[in-house]
């Protein structure tokens, strides 16, 4: 069992974690392929993999959101 | 075999320093015992300034790559097992004043997942602006900062960093720029290495820029960086001289209160610190490998910005690295002197890149000779040296998977960026104030031409020169002529690169519709995120089989047609039709962010 308090601080720190994710991925680990030295088309394989999981991530992250819209909204206080 | 291989790469670099000093004695020689009057022999000093200037540095880079490869072999660094379960205490403060809040919500967010429990982020707001005030206060309360501001503003991003300082009582204190966002392993890996040594006053890892896909001169300047990060830095850490670059730096706070503090009375206080930090018997370390990804500027204005900020803030320091040296000669060591000497009076160069052009100039449109030497004295000296230091270099970096091209592109930037140096030194040499400006990292814009016009003029200049020494060597047939037109053939070359640099590369925005009927898929990434339409690549039209909220993030992947090509790009809906046409709902996108390459099939595919 977990207070409301507490499951809505670690749902805000998952969802903290999760939007690092997209700036990372995307921008940095694109550019880091830059010196990989593999060819354009396998980097662009590589990158489309990554805005897959990026997507995907962002799929959580709304889910995550909703979740804690309607625990912010329920009176349930343990659960 | 590898070890081989070294030893050979050593005797590469001796030998080509040893080319370089018999260059540079050739050429004092013919100076000295040449007869000419006083205005060649004015010209001719200046040569040998310009030409002892590189080389004193090409030879500092030389030791530097030695000094790595003999360096004792290290034992390996301590692994976070070492500290047996008890964190040491950090705080993470980012100053800031005026920064856009995407970007420090992009720090502040990679800050929270740093993976270490024991630490606390210190958000040192500077702003003196209702609007970015007001972001700071949102940005704490959303990701549980803490906020610092001060009432009386001095010293810049130092000066707020000091008065923070007073009130921390952590063990360790970390620096990043307020565009840094380092990866969740940063702390767990540095901690343990300052911790076990106790003598360390700070770690520095290395910047990386990860916006070179996006900018030309971002790129370039990313090499640039590539070159100082690699070999140099790992050159002085091995002779204890390693200074701290203002940022992804973790300090001992003993030793920052033990030297009072960083150095506010220059804008490169990282710099200045570290001789405090090194005259005080504290050690430094480099550890080279990237924990934190940064945005380089974007164009020419924000990258000259930079420049001329450390140009003028490291001359300043140099000032006062001499004044020491002549006073207090035993408070480094030699190699301490010599890396600090070669890296404080390194914005110099401006000033030896104008001479060396002026003099090709001078030969061909007034006939006044510099190099006081036959052509085939000139050949036999000046091309070894330059053939086997130039190899060298791109040999070197092209070990640790540097293209020579990209290296050369790096060099193109800092070659036409030489008025900024020499505005700088000169600034910084007349102790003339200057403020701490913040890179630009947002937008990309072309500078005007009144900008660029001491590039533009050395342009035309040369150019000049050059076909006046067609005209000149088609009489005379002098050799002499031939080698100083050459040379000006090259740096009219280079300056010209100063338009490949100032493109505008945000496309004038008018949304082109797709006219054929494209395979494309999309996902709503976020949505009211807003972007401001001149952050927009590319604008576009597409049908949509549902309706989409302005302002919504999306990604979408485009099927190229007739090949087996994708397009992926994340884009902000800019506005969607509330009816439903025969395609669907036809929307208006702006494309925020996409690959160089992404963008060029784009605009192939949109007929552009």
């Amino acid at each position: 069992m977990i207070k409301k308090e507490k499951l809505l601080k670690g749902l805000e720190s998952l969802l903290i974690l999760g939007k690092s994710k997209n700036p990372l991925l995307n921008r940095h680990i694109s550019s880091s392929l830059f010196f990989s030295e593999l060819k354009p088309q396998e980097r662009k394989a590589i990158l489309e993999k990554f805005q897959e999981i990026s997507v995907t991530q962002a799929r959580h992250l709304e889910i995550l959101s909703q979740i804690k819209e309607e625990i912010l909204k329920s009176k349930k206080d343990v659960y | 075999m590898k070890i081989r291989q070294e030893g050979l790469i050593k005797l590469a670099i001796i030998f080509s320093v040893i080319v370089s000093l018999v260059y540079i004695a050739v050429r004092t020689a013919l100076f000295l015992f040449a007869e000419y009057t006083a205005i060649e022999k004015f010209f001719a000093s200046l040569l040998v300034a310009g030409d002892l200037f590189i080389i004193l540095h090409s030879t500092g880079y030389a030791v530097n790559i030695i000094k790595m490869y003999s360096g004792k072999k290290k034992e390996p660094y301590p692994a976070y097992e070492s500290l047996k379960g008890r964190q040491p205490s950090v705080a993470i403060l980012v100053a800031a004043r005026h920064e856009p809040k995407d970007i420090l919500e992009n720090t502040f967010v990679t800050l929270k997942n740093i993976n270490y429990e024991n630490k606390k982020i210190y958000f040192l707001d500077d702003s003196s602006e209702e609007k970015y005030m007001r972001e700071a206060d949102e940005l704490c309360r959303d990701y549980s900062l803490i906020l610092f501001r001060r009432q009386i503003r001095h010293g810049a991003k130092a000066g707020i960093i000091n008065d923070c300082l007073k009130n921390l009582t952590e063990d360790y204190v970390v620096i990043f720029d307020a565009d840094q966002n380092p990866l969740p392993e940063f702390l767990n890996v540095l901690v343990p290495i300052i911790e076990k040594d106790k003598k360390l006053a700070y770690i520095q890892t290395p910047q990386f820029y990860s916006n070179i896909e996006e900018s030309r001169v971002a790129r370039a300047s990313a090499f640039q960086q590539a070159v100082f990060y690699e070999y140099i830095c790992e050159g002085k850490s091995s002779g204890g001289a390693m200074f701290c670059c203002g940022t992804n730096v973790i300090f001992r706070r003993e030793a920052l209160m033990d030297v009072g503090g960083l150095d506010e009375s220059t804008i490169t206080e990282d710099f200045a610190t570290s001789v405090k930090f090194h005259a005080a018997g504290w050690q430094s370390l480099y550890y080279n490998h990237v924990y934190a990804f940064g945005i380089g500027p974007n164009d020419l204005t924000g990258y000259f910005k930079q420049q001329f900020r450390w140009a003028s803030g490291t001359i300043s320091v140099f000032k006062k690295v001499v004044w020491r040296l002549l006073t207090k000669p035993f408070s480094l060591s030699p190699f301490q002197w010599w890396e600090y000497l070669l890296s404080g009076s390194y914005y110099l160069v401006g000033i030896a890149f104008f001479i060396l052009m002026i003099c090709p100039i001078a030969y061909l449109l007034f006939k006044i000779p510099s190099f006081f030497a036959n052509p085939e004295v000139y050949f036999l000296a000046f091309v070894p040296y330059f053939i086997l230091s130039m190899s060298v270099f791109y040999f070197i970096l092209a070990r640790r998977h540097y293209r020579a091209k990209d290296l050369f592109v790096g060099q193109l930037l800092a070659s036409i960026t030489f008025p900024v140096y020499i505005h700088g030194a000169i600034s910084a040499i007349l102790g003339r104030k200057t403020t701490f400006g913040v890179t630009g990292k947002v937008r990309s814009s072309a500078l005007g031409y009144l900008s660029i016009w001491p590039q533009i003029f050395m342009i035309f200049i040369n150019l000049i020169a050059f076909t006046w020494g067609i005209n000149r060597f088609f009489y005379e047939r002098d050799a002499a002529v031939l080698v100083n037109g050459i040379w000006t053939l090259y740096y009219f070359a280079v300056f010209c690169s100063v338009f490949y640099f100032n493109a505008a590369e945000n496309i004038e925005i008018s949304c082109k519709r797709v006219a054929k009927r494209l395979k494309f898929e999309y996902k709503v990434l976020e949505e009211g995120k807003k972007y401001p339409h001149d952050t927009w690549k590319e604008c576009l039209g597409v049908f949509f089989p549902e309706r989409l909220n302005t302002d919504d993030l999306i990604m979408v992947k485009l099927y190229v047609p007739n090949t087996s090509d994708v397009v992926i790009f994340e884009a902000s809906v800019i506005w969607s039709s509330a009816i439903k046409g025969i395609g669907g709902y036809y929307t208006d996108l702006g494309v925020t962010v996409i690959s160089e390459r992404d963008k060029e099939t784009l605009k192939k595919v949109l007929g552009k």
